[in-house]
């Protein structure tokens, strides 16, 4: 464990944990929900833990301890950081992304929300909330960074403070506090299975401090976690402590690219486990998916290739200089994009279900939006004449429900990225409401999708990610009654992404072209790449069929035009390369999309991963 | 528990000759249970009965029935000879991985082999190790291969080699399945491999069939033998590069692969590319098929007790000096595949192996090559005959192009 930050900076930031003690139905129903058999102790004790480092970033931990152990198994981990949200999965906590608002209570405590971070107007959703949290004084604020490069906000905020440590933190016997968390993947050889390996994590308490007064916590809707296994209800949390904490430096952000590859790192030391239990099911389910598609034609111009081929590069994870020597084979294939064509999509999922689980009313998982660039992929055998296996891949992502963030990534290998979708009149909720209304917006009336780094109070530091402007009566409802007569179903779908003309590289022209022109458009092949975040972990590819029932499609009239951002400081700091790739393909900033470049569709989507 | 070997295919030909000698080799008790599995109990049935052996019937396009199968409790192997394995091995292949199970074939089919070779990144992630070729083709040719690379590198660190080339002589009676490999082989060009010019890289490339010939001497004098596209080459490209990788060797120029043709041979290979749409009819096809279906399942005990086999293994310097020239006389190729894909399950069974040999191996890998080529009267090699023709010589890195070097049989 390490109590500096690679700078030799104290990472530093106050805790508050209360714990008490867990009724035996209680525990018996966690250790149930917990994800394997080697887990499956006893937990006694339900623990809440609280981190802040004063900078506005908190991290609430809902944990467990066994009898006799003095390490905490997480539960579910809260954070109002992406990035730092990201750092804990790869870290091996089931940790999503929430606003967090901290309310000075009349006794000099806090009451700490924990809701869904992009909810809007009215009172968001509540999962969890900490009441009688007592945070030792703070250190000193640390050096604000140049409010203009947000990049060097995330990073500062990632390290926490760089401040001094206060006389409390530098006083106290030290004490380490360690978690016991399962780092997770899906499996390379078999991805609706998972491999996994227990880690340790350790924080150093100083200054740690008995509380006299106890605590409580209301978990009030948590969806299908573990920790669903504990709610709806008030648990006391008699014993409490605060203190400073260190955090360790494995919290920090992970090194730049060119690190080790940890496939090659961490191949053999792992075991092998079914899915988490409240991530088994076989397949996802969604109804009401209303489509906006994009068709962009790279096709006239020379200078894409390179670029299209560096969006589908992470499929390729496999060409490493080592894996001849690690038993990989020859690695004599690689995934190249198939056309000069991209497809980018706005859709929004009416209702979803995790296999054939209905959405519970008020459920977190339940409804949202997604804006994705998806490209057509075959896999080229380094001496081949064609190219074989067509399929979609998707290298960026973005949606506005934080699980289903969570769940795309860990299980679909979807880099999926959060961002707000927005109405000329303001933000959207996850079915796309405005506050105070029940009628959704029409999807074809989003006019902007930008990121939310950071959630609760005062969130700040998003960026564009497209502005879309769509003609006129594209967002009619008479709409579908005029285009389907005419350009309706599945075929509008296949003639709106590709033809024949769009596969001009030699492999791909002749049997391949055939092969992905005669895709039934209801059933497309898709593949992923997952871990998304380089945890180590060995990478897999995650295949499965997107499969669209009662698909109506069609193509509105009108020119459409797609805004993208400028590939600034920020837009590093928080957009996908992939994204900001495509950016480069149009200096100007502006796609133009005639008619027929652009299509409207409805339908009702499955995923089904692929068994091995 | 005793480690359980599954042999599926075991009711075809080489499944039956395989299953025979894996019986012979672990008797009961010896702490290995034979399974014989295949798509059809019947023909498993009088096998099981003379060699008193547990079945185990699944089709293999049954995929819940073929995890099942699998998944049973100390299966440690599975040993595929089921033909045509364009069929087959795939989803064996998976399965295995899927099931963390060994995996060995017979295949002679290069295109299968390349395509079950794109499983080697999952096995090696699931610590699952796959062996293609460990038949008579290829594992005899990498055995020797193998060796004298290490004995070329033992004699000079900075080794530079011109060429590998493997030539096969003539088989006298060959299978059903051999005959339809044959048949596909047809129809697609010859691959040769190709070291780049700059890095240490060995690529595959591709000739019309036909065209490249070279005169060998398999033991009776120079005969022709045409490049063909054998499995061989694929694993002699992988055992080089392996060489190369780990800096014992600086280069490889080729590597080729020869089989001995007659006459009616040459010309029906020299005429291959022309006459290759007109194979590809519908018709055609099938009036093959029941042609070959008509040939008898393979060579009997007898022609096979009198069938010997030539394999040929040249290589040479980078200025065309010969490094290695080495004959190897087996017995029969189809009695001998029993031997080398056993002593490939050997070697899975008594190896303690972790990570480093899980994923797509060579045959060689499998086994202790030097032990086999010191002692040749024992084990594999105890009925075989190696003639070395060359020793392994310092390279002349800088010496003039000496063609009088060379051994032009």
């Amino acid at each position: 464990m390490s109590g500096a930050a690679a700078d030799g900076a104290v990472t530093a930031a106050r805790f508050w944990s209360g714990e008490g003690a867990l009724t035996p139905a209680a525990a018996a129903a966690v250790r149930d929900a917990t994800r394997t058999a080697a887990d499956a102790v006893l937990p006694r004790r339900l623990v809440v833990e609280v981190v802040d480092d004063g900078d506005g970033a908190w991290l609430v931990l809902l944990a467990t301890q066994a009898e006799g152990e003095d390490a905490h198994r997480a539960l579910i981990a809260f954070g109002s950081r992406c990035v730092r949200v990201d750092r804990l999965r790869q870290l091996g906590f089931m940790a999503t992304e929430a606003a967090i608002r901290a309310q000075p209570q009349a006794d000099g405590s806090l009451q700490l929300e924990v809701s869904d971070p992009l909810c809007i107007g009215g009172v968001p959703a509540c999962w969890v909330r900490v009441h009688g949290v007592r945070l030792p004084p703070a250190a000193e604020a640390p050096a604000a960074a140049d409010p203009g490069d947000v990049d060097a906000q995330e990073r500062q905020r990632s390290a926490f403070t760089t401040a001094p440590p206060s006389a409390a933190f530098a006083t106290g016997a030290p004490r380490i506090q360690r978690h016991r968390q399962l780092q997770a993947a899906p499996a390379p050889e078999d991805p609706i299975r998972q491999v996994e390996r227990e880690v340790q994590v350790d924080t150093l308490r100083r200054g740690v401090q008995p509380l006299g007064r106890g605590a409580a916590v209301d978990l009030l809707n948590l969806g299908a976690l573990e920790a669903a296994a504990l709610l709806p209800r008030t648990w006391a949390l008699p014993d409490a402590l605060c203190g400073h904490v260190e955090l360790p430096a494995q919290w920090l952000p992970p090194p730049g690219p060119g690190a080790a590859d940890p496939a090659i790192a961490w191949a053999g030391a792992l075991r092998r486990a079914p899915r988490v239990p409240m991530l088994a099911a076989a397949g996802y389910r969604f109804t009401n998916v209303d489509i906006v598609g994009f068709r962009i034609d790279l096709g006239g111009r020379d200078d894409v290739a390179a670029t299209l081929q560096q969006m589908v590069e992470p499929l390729n994870f496999h060409r490493h200089p080592q894996g001849r020597l690690s038993g990989w084979g020859t690695q004599a294939f690689r995934w190249r994009p198939a056309a000069r064509v991209l497809v980018i999509e706005l859709l929004r999922y009416g209702r979803m279900y995790w296999g054939e689980q209905e959405p519970q009313p008020g459920a977190p998982f339940t409804a949202q939006h997604e804006l994705l660039l998806r490209t057509l992929v075959g896999r080229v055998d380094d001496e081949g004449a064609q190219a074989r296996d067509p399929a979609l891949f998707v290298p960026a992502i973005f949606v506005d429900n934080p699980w289903s963030r969570m769940i795309g990534r860990e299980l679909q290998g979807f880099p999926k990225q959060l961002a707000r979708f927005c109405s000329a009149d303001g933000p959207l909720d996850l079915s796309g409401c405005r506050p105070g209304t029940q009628q959704p917006v029409p999807l074809a009336r989003v006019t902007r999708v930008h990121t939310e780094p950071c959630f609760g109070a005062g969130g700040r530091g998003g960026v564009d990610v497209l502005g879309l402007e769509l003609p006129p009566g594209s967002d009619d409802p008479a709409l579908w009654a005029d285009v389907r007569p005419l350009m309706g179903g599945a075929g509008a779908l296949r003639r709106a992404r590709w033809r024949q003309g769009d596969f001009t590289d030699p492999q791909f022209r002749r049997s391949f072209a055939g092969q992905a022109l005669g895709l039934d458009p209801a059933a497309m092949p898709s593949v992923q790449v997952s871990p998304v975040d380089g945890r180590a972990l060995p990478s897999a590819w995650v295949t499965g069929t997107m499969l669209f029932d009662r698909m109506e499609a069609g193509t509105p009239a009108g020119v459409a035009r797609l805004h993208l951002p400028r590939d600034d400081a920020a837009a590093r700091a928080q957009l996908p390369p992939a994204w900001r790739a495509l950016r480069r393909l149009f200096p100007e900033g502006t796609i133009v999309l005639s008619t027929g470049s652009w299509y409207r569709a409805r339908a009702d989507l499955r995923m089904e991963p692929t068994q091995g | 528990m005793a480690n359980k070997v599954l042999i599926y295919g075991a009711g075809g030909f080489s499944g039956r000759l395989i299953a025979r000698a894996a019986a012979a080799r672990w008797p009961a008790g010896a702490g290995v249970q034979l399974l014989l599995g295949g798509r059809r109990a019947d023909t498993l049935a009088p096998l099981a009965q003379e060699l008193g052996l547990p079945t185990r019937v699944f089709a293999l396009d049954d995929a819940s029935a073929l995890d099942g199968a699998l998944a049973e409790l100390g299966l440690h192997t599975v040993v595929n000879a089921a033909g045509p394995f364009a069929d087959t091995a795939l989803p064996l292949a998976q399965a295995a991985v899927r099931r963390g199970r060994h995996y060995v074939d017979i295949t002679g089919e290069a295109d299968v082999y390349q395509r079950v070779d794109d499983l080697g990144y999952v096995a090696a992630q699931a610590g699952v190790t796959l062996v293609c070729g460990a038949g008579h083709s290829a594992a005899v040719s990498d055995l020797m291969l193998e060796q004298a690379l290490s004995e070329i590198a033992a004699a000079d660190a900075t080794a530079e080699v011109g060429s590998i080339r493997i030539a096969f002589g003539a088989v006298g009676a060959v299978s059903q399945g051999s005959v339809r490999t044959a048949w596909r082989s047809i129809r697609e060009q010859v691959v040769v491999v190709r070291g780049h010019p700059t890095t240490r890289e060995l690529r595959q490339t591709h000739l019309p069939t036909g065209q490249l010939e070279r005169c060998f001497d398999f033991g009776a004098g120079p005969r022709i033998a045409s490049a063909a596209n054998l499995l061989d080459l694929h694993t002699a490209r992988l055992t080089a590069q392996r060489a190369l990788d780990r800096g014992r060797l600086q280069r490889v120029r080729a590597i080729e692969a020869f089989i001995e043709v007659d006459d009616a041979a040459r010309l029906f290979l020299q005429m291959g590319p022309l006459v290759a749409p007109l194979l590809a009819l519908p018709g055609v096809g099938q009036a093959v098929r029941a042609a070959v279906a008509g040939l008898p399942e393979g060579p009997g005990a007898a022609e096979r007790a009198r069938g010997r086999h030539q394999v040929l293994l040249q290589i040479d310097d980078g200025c065309g000096g010969r490094l290695a020239d080495w004959r190897l006389e087996t017995p029969d190729p189809y009695d001998f595949t029993a031997e080398t894909v056993l002593g490939v399950v050997d070697g899975l069974l008594s190896r303690t192996h972790g990570p480093t040999l899980a994923g797509w191996r060579t045959p060689a890998e499998l086994f202790d090559v030097a032990a086999v080529f010191a002692q040749p009267q024992q084990g594999l090699l105890r009925d075989c005959r190696l003639q070395r023709r060359g020793l392994p010589v310092a390279a002349p890195r800088l010496a003039p192009r000496r063609t009088s070097r060379r051994v032009q049989p």
